[in-house]
């Protein structure tokens, strides 16, 4: 699905039928609303984002920078012959990692790397990322490829991207209709020309039962079996119960 | 068993149940609950399943050249004394009493010769305990040429009485500690009367220490836990569970008390360990067939 045609379905809700005559702060508005909803799904599932990348580390190296974009670091962290590194949680852990962990006195040798600390600082000369810098412990002797799993932050679209070609939104099973556009419309109904009041309550059944299906489109083996179906249904059940019993 | 199964195994009761994704310091939690059960384990097991025979040689006197500061002091110039010779007895230049040597360059008592350099005749007449000994647990045996020649008697209360310049072959023994409470190593030292006069092996039964699992040991590089398969899920697990307890990162604390339960009834099954994997020898009573 596209932008446009999300887009499309966004302004309904605000009594607009066609894209073509939508005004310049409504398209603002509505695409606010559709990156709000990506966002937000973004922290839900983490296989809706998980995405493995690998890169290497030189002899000596202590650290590499992780993608700009890097929203969450899931691991595991793995290096090219599938040993895996040990995540490290403060600064001072990995600082004396060989001490703590390995038995030694002094610093670790250069050897074959145990250990990951992600460091996480203010990107320098920008306002809107977070620099996320790996460290490795002991430092790596030889070259080693390494392997992690993390999640990047959802592309934020522009007005200009209503139009056409406009670009498709990645989403997986291309759930955008049972989940993005419940989302994306709960979100404009703040919006001052909001014009389907009398929608409100089924609105936000289908919001309910979107975040359910969030929650529960697990690709998990055995998931898609009958006990799995039902505990689907009843939770779409209950968030439609609460919706009408919240309605005014 | 190994290390990576075991650590697997505790990892499915804490928060975070996937081994590779636990923080190091968690790990830390699941090395300590191993190492704590298998020194439990071997704690309270049968000796037969923690001794073993350790050969060592009682080398004959070498003469070596040595040279001091000045008089009546400890420290020598240069490291004279190799690593293994730390514990003999040394008789340095025109000084006649014997001393010891306790590290490269440096002798136990003060040295009183006159001489600033000469040689130094070293009696190896200790063997270094260290501390994965627990105990020795049998008389020492020499061999010389391939023949045993005897076994040493434990001298008690008169190694003052014994004569200490003249070499031999050793009849004695006695196990001299080294403060280990200062973190010294060799903790011990087993030294023979008299001095040997020639090389000797010097063969002796000891109590060993369960090895210390390491941190790569659970992480990258496993090895076969030192505790036999028949006994490492009904033993060795519930026991290491138990340990585990006492970390933040246990999930379900309802479980607790089943946990002791299970590391109970593991201390009394490790109680009917067999003593010994050979028949039963009594020798008091009616000998057999009498």
């Amino acid at each position: 699905m596209t932008i446009r045609e999300i887009f499309k379905n966004g302004i309904q809700p605000l009594l607009i039928e066609k894209a073509e005559i939508a005004p310049t702060f409504i398209r603002e508005r509505v695409i606010g609303d559709i990156n709000a909803a990506l966002q937000f799904m973004s922290t839900g599932v983490d296989y809706f984002t998980r995405e493995p990348i690998s890169f290497s580390i030189d002899a000596g190296a202590p650290s590499i920078a992780l993608p700009e974009d890097t929203l969450n670091i899931f691991g595991p962290c793995m290096l090219g012959d599938g040993s895996p590194l040990t995540r490290i949680e403060t600064r001072g852990e990995f600082e004396q990692f060989a001490q703590i962990y390995l038995g030694y006195t002094t610093a670790a040798p250069s050897g074959k790397p145990h250990g990951y600390y992600v460091e996480k600082s203010k990107r320098q000369g920008s306002d809107n990322t977070v620099a996320l810098t790996a460290r490795f412990t002991p430092l790596p002797s030889v070259a080693y490829t390494v392997a992690l799993e993390i999640s990047r932050r959802p592309p934020t679209y522009t007005v200009a991207q209503i139009e056409e070609p406009s670009p498709t939104v990645p989403l997986p099973h291309k759930f955008a209709e049972s989940i993005l556009l419940p989302i994306v419309r709960w979100n404009v109904r703040t919006s001052h020309l909001f014009g389907g009041h009398e929608m409100l309550a089924s609105m936000e059944q289908e919001y309910n039962t979107a975040l359910a299906q969030l929650g529960m489109s697990q690709p998990t083996q055995g998931a898609q079996t009958t006990d799995a179906l039902e505990r689907k249904k009843a939770a779409a059940r209950a968030a439609a119960r609460e919706a009408y019993a919240n309605t005014p | 068993m190994t290390t990576l199964q075991l650590a697997h195994s505790l990892a499915r009761h804490l928060k975070e149940k996937d081994l590779m994704q636990i923080s190091a310091a968690a790990k830390l939690d699941i090395l300590q609950a191993i190492n704590s059960s298998l020194q439990t384990i071997y704690a309270a097991m049968p000796p037969a399943h923690k001794t073993t025979t350790i050969s060592e040689t009682l080398r004959a006197p070498v003469t070596v050249a040595f040279a001091v500061a000045e008089r009546y002091t400890n420290v020598l110039l240069e490291p004279v004394f190799t690593e293994k010779q730390q514990g003999c007895t040394a008789f340095l230049a025109d000084d006649a009493s014997a001393n010891e040597i306790v590290a490269p360059n440096a002798i136990l008592d003060q040295y009183l010769g006159q001489a600033l350099s000469g040689n130094a005749t070293v009696y190896h007449d200790a063997v270094h305990i260290h501390d994965v000994i627990e105990r020795v647990c049998a008389p020492p045996t020499l061999f010389r040429n391939g023949e045993q020649v005897r076994k040493l008697d434990r001298w008690q209360t008169d190694f003052d009485k014994l004569d200490k310049k003249t070499p031999g072959t050793p009849q004695r023994y006695c196990l001299i500690p080294c403060g280990s409470s200062q973190g010294a190593n060799p903790e011990f030292y087993l030294r023979v009367w008299p001095m040997p006069d020639g090389d000797y092996k010097l063969r002796f039964d000891a109590e060993i220490a369960t090895v210390r699992v390491t941190f790569p040991q659970i992480t990258q590089s496993p090895v076969d836990l030192p505790v036999n398969d028949r006994i490492a899920e009904s033993v060795l697990l519930p026991i290491a569970r138990e340990r585990l307890l006492i970390s933040g990162e246990w999930a379900d604390r309802s479980t607790a008390s089943r946990v002791e339960k299970d590391a109970e009834k593991a201390m009394q099954q490790l109680k009917t360990m067999p003593w010994d994997i050979a028949p039963a020898f009594n020798a008091v009573g009616t000998p057999g067939n009498f």
